[in-house]
């Protein structure tokens, strides 16, 4: 007697886990849209920090998630294969947050020009009431700063805090050289403590 | 405040400017998005429904039958003032006017005749004049007088015999 064994959706599931993206992609290309929601799994985190990076609002920032995967599913025949296939996605990403960017220029206005309490964090666990509201309100004042940086550092900045990828994936997605991201993101810290400084935070 | 402490502080408001993880059931919507019907034979039907529509009313803007000028201001109109009598066009349920001052003066008019569609009558100029007070302009007639061209008596070209007489020698 032969036993037939089907794998149900959970082998399914741990069975594509094992997969690399490369192949992943070669059975999307394909149709097999359940390689593709692997993908989507796999890189959700990533895509969505970056588009949160670039809109700083997360219902923005989670219909861009799901335009850029869209977006890549179609254009999926487009992929060389010359970057990582992470690398394409967040370039796809990145620059659909920037299109979205400016076509709510006047929210990101908003945004840059300071409303804290939107994506202020809580923290400060095991902190003192007094400390926390200290830290509580330098985060407020970092973030103010931040928001108040140039695009061309503000932007590099935020990816780079927005997920692991490496500065020569990063400088990818922005379309720049990594020694220009590298500077850009090094100027912006600089500048940073510079008005942390003038304000009183760097002279305990 | 250390460096250390504000290359820390830097780092904690960055993450959370940019943190999450994203929506746990984007795989989801992904999906289901990507099972719909592609969106633009949707809005590809909806725009040639849009453009059948726009043709067939600039069709029937165009080509609309001119509708009939407004009533003609009759001697039936002399009681209300100008200003209280707008103009407007006959009701198609109405019957017959009634007959105007100027067709009773015509006496034995009989237009419209019974069955015919009614047709507004128009300004005779005997009204216009009792109306407004103002002699009717007279047009004359205008007297062109043909363009008188010339004709051109076209000579044939005469080319009178020259005399060439020999040069002279040289004398030494």
């Amino acid at each position: 007697m032969i036993a037939v064994f089907f794998p149900t959706g959970a082998l399914l599931r741990a069975s594509i886990g094992c997969v690399s993206d490369a192949e992943l992609v070669a059975r999307a290309r394909q149709g097999d849209t359940a390689a593709f929601g692997e993908l989507v799994d796999r890189h959700r985190a990533a895509v969505y920090r970056a588009a949160h990076a670039a809109l700083g609002s997360a219902s923005e920032a989670e219909d861009v998630a799901q335009e850029a995967f869209l977006a890549a599913y179609r254009k999926m025949a487009t992929y060389r294969g010359d970057a990582s296939f992470k690398t394409w996605l967040l370039t796809i990403a990145w620059r659909r947050a920037l299109s979205r960017r400016r076509r709510l220029a006047s929210r990101w206005h908003r945004f840059v020009s300071g409303d804290p309490s939107e994506s202020a964090a809580g923290g400060g666990e095991g902190r003192t009431p007094e400390g926390a509201l200290i830290d509580a309100e330098m985060a407020q004042h970092v973030q103010r700063l931040v928001r108040a940086l140039p695009a061309r550092l503000r932007d590099p900045l935020l990816l780079c805090a927005a997920g692991e990828q490496t500065y020569h994936e990063m400088a990818a997605v922005l379309g720049v050289p990594e020694g220009t991201l590298k500077w850009r993101v090094a100027e912006a810290r600089r500048r940073l403590k510079q008005r942390l400084t003038a304000l009183g935070y760097g002279n305990d | 405040m250390t460096e250390d402490k504000l290359d820390r502080e830097i780092d904690l408001a960055l993450q959370d400017m940019a943190a999450g993880d994203g929506p746990v059931d984007l795989r989801r919507r992904v999906l289901e998005r990507l099972a719909e019907p592609p969106p633009r034979v949707a809005s590809r039907g909806v725009m040639l429904a849009a453009a059948t529509i726009a043709l067939a009313v600039a069709t029937a803007v165009v080509f609309r039958v001119p509708v009939a000028p407004p009533t003609a201001t009759t001697s039936a109109h002399r009681h209300v003032p100008p200003a209280a009598a707008p103009i407007s066009p006959p009701a198609a349920s109405a019957g017959p006017p009634p007959p105007t001052e100027s067709a009773r003066l015509r006496g034995s008019s009989t237009w419209p005749p019974a069955g015919r569609p009614q047709v507004p009558e128009l300004l005779v100029p005997d009204d216009v004049e009792a109306e407004s007070g103002m002699e009717p302009i007279e047009v004359s007639p205008l007297a062109i007088a043909p363009m008188e061209t010339q004709r051109w008596a076209i000579a044939p070209l005469q080319i009178e015999p020259m005399q060439i007489e020999p040069l002279a020698e040289p004398q030494p």
